[in-house]
């Protein structure tokens, strides 16, 4: 993914100290929310301290420049987001905020952002000006536990789909731009109930499951292969199905681009990468 | 309040019922349209069902703005017809941010709930668009599309809903700034735009200046945080970047 600069300075990381993010317990929020439902409420609370002045000077805004904390979310899947509190920076603070469950998606980005306050006149050349400038950036991933937190498997009729009533599986991808985690699914046809069974974990696996994952890799890398254009300049955000198709793809050696060309040139060397790529991935049966 | 979770349709039951809508009329379609579908699915997480009375006023509602416009006739208006719907939808269909970002739960409404209004809004001759029925993307979905606008763009008056904001955009307009979600998914800084728009004078064509407005302001979105600001600063960022695109057009093109 590639990100525009800001036209201004902005502070270096290591000049602020971010608790996390904690939960009412004083536990770290966790990435994968497990029982979350749409009443939960999260309290969450989380301390910044920093010193003002090294900051003012890294960003090279004047003394009277006055900054903020601003912490909001952001759903990742229709990218509807909110704001979670705006408070200002003094310098040790400690931030406490409320995240309703029915405001969040399946995977929804919680921003801790450090930005000026409002504008000022006398600041130097290179400084940020506008009010809400960003200068200094934490992100924690949220994804709410439910149907849409994995790669979902769902138990299909084929022949009543529409698909071919003969074929075990297929995957069924949203655009690009939509979350891996929501955005696709992985279809089992019900006549194959080997193949459920080994999946659901109610038959015997008997090297099934390890050789259903090592096609869906596969299927994953012709995918990144068909969309090569729109891949290789990918300005999505982290987390969609085509930024991870193009994590992916880019485990080949040269990348996306010469996998492609792999594909029309040579399919039977293609074939033998993608297997590798997808075998040093983690999915399917190691040699 | 009680949540309410609306049915779900996987895309590839959408798609299958679409094939098969293709060789169906008007009349044909509404006698497809049901409150339940044997594939249907819920969110699993808490909160009550819709029931099919529910389901059912959602379907009359739809059902009773298109007839304003001329259903089953082709519609007079289509653009006034989808700023009559939203408000109305929005009203009928209360959901919680995570189910309306369900494209699902939008497949479940376009494909088994309202088939004859959608193809009476959309397709004209051979040209069907399957994002109007499947949904991929909510800003471009037949239902999707309306239920986020007016969430986004309406508020709700002790008489009913304001719906100034919407009803002052073209379609066009409206999808300059929806369609690019960093300004349309953030409500106080799409609400600011709308109003600065509405207060400018902009000379000459009007159009080219919402969507200029509109990449100025997603260029400033990649640095400024626009949850960290008040309406005031919105107005202002919002002013800034209509009077650039304002000044872009009166400026003569390069030799």
């Amino acid at each position: 993914m590639t990100a525009a600069a800001p036209p201004f300075v902005t502070v270096p990381v290591d000049l602020v100290e971010f608790s996390g993010w904690l939960t009412s317990s004083g536990d770290p929020l966790p990435e994968l929310l497990e029982d979350w439902d749409y009443q939960t409420r999260l309290e969450i609370h989380g301390s910044v301290s920093t010193d003002l002045d090294a900051v003012k000077s890294a960003a090279l805004l004047g003394n009277q420049a006055k900054l903020s904390w601003s912490a909001s979310w952001r759903n990742l899947d229709g990218r509807v987001g909110g704001r979670a509190t705006v408070e200002p920076a003094t310098g040790n603070d400690v931030l406490v905020f409320t995240l309703a469950g029915d405001r969040l998606g399946p995977i929804t980005d919680l921003h801790l952002r450090l930005v000026l306050a409002e504008e000022t006149p006398t600041s130097s050349p290179g400084s940020a000006q506008l009010p809400g400038s960003i200068l200094w950036e934490h992100t924690h991933r949220l994804i709410t536990a439910g149907e849409a937190a994995r790669f979902p498997v769902e138990i299909v009729d084929f022949e009543s789909a529409g698909l071919d009533p003969d074929a075990s599986w297929t995957l069924d991808v949203d655009d690009l731009e939509r979350p891996v985690l929501g955005g696709l699914r992985l279809l089992l046809n019900s006549r194959d109930t080997a193949l459920v069974a080994a999946v659901t974990g109610e038959g015997d696996a008997n090297g099934i499951v390890t050789a259903l994952h090592e096609r869906v890799g596969a299927a994953m890398l012709d995918l990144a292969v068909r969309h090569v254009d729109d891949l290789i300049d990918w300005n999505g955000d982290e987390g969609t199905i085509g930024a991870s198709l193009r994590q992916l793809a880019e485990r080949a050696d040269g990348g996306l681009r010469r996998l492609a060309e792999l594909a029309s040139s040579n399919p039977a060397q293609y074939y033998a990468t993608v297997a590798g790529i997808v075998r040093r991935s983690g999915l399917g049966r190691r040699p | 309040m009680t949540t309410i979770l609306w049915p779900r349709l996987p895309q590839y039951v959408g798609r299958s019922l679409v094939k098969g809508y293709r060789s169906m009329s008007t009349e044909e379609l509404t006698k497809q349209a049901a409150v339940s579908h044997s594939e249907q699915t819920y969110a699993s997480s808490g909160g009550v069902r819709a029931t099919p009375q529910q389901l059912r006023a959602v379907r009359d509602v739809i059902e009773q703005v298109a007839k304003s416009h001329g259903f089953p006739d082709p519609p007079t208006d289509p653009v006034r017809f989808d700023r009559d719907l939203a408000p109305a939808l929005l009203d009928v269909m209360p959901m919680v941010d995570g189910e309306a970002l369900n494209r699902d739960v939008w497949t479940f409404t376009a494909t088994v709930l309202a088939p004859d209004i959608t193809y009476w809004r959309f397709v004209r001759g051979e040209s069907w668009n399957l994002e109007r029925w499947v949904c991929t993307d909510r800003t471009r979905h037949m239902f999707a599309r309306l239920w986020w606008q007016a969430r986004q763009l309406t508020t709700p008056t002790e008489s009913g809903r304001d719906t100034a904001l919407l009803d002052s955009l073209s379609e066009s307009e409206l999808n300059h700034i929806t369609e690019r979600t960093s300004i349309g998914g953030c409500a106080p800084l799409a609400r600011a735009l709308v109003r600065r728009l509405m207060a400018a004078q902009i000379p000459g064509n009007r159009r080219e200046v919402v969507r200029n407005s509109c990449l100025l302001l997603l260029r400033r979105m990649a640095f400024v945080d626009p949850y960290a600001l008040e309406d005031d600063d919105l107005d202002r960022l919002a002013d800034a970047a209509i009077s650039a695109a304002i000044d872009g057009l009166s400026r003569p093109e390069r030799p």
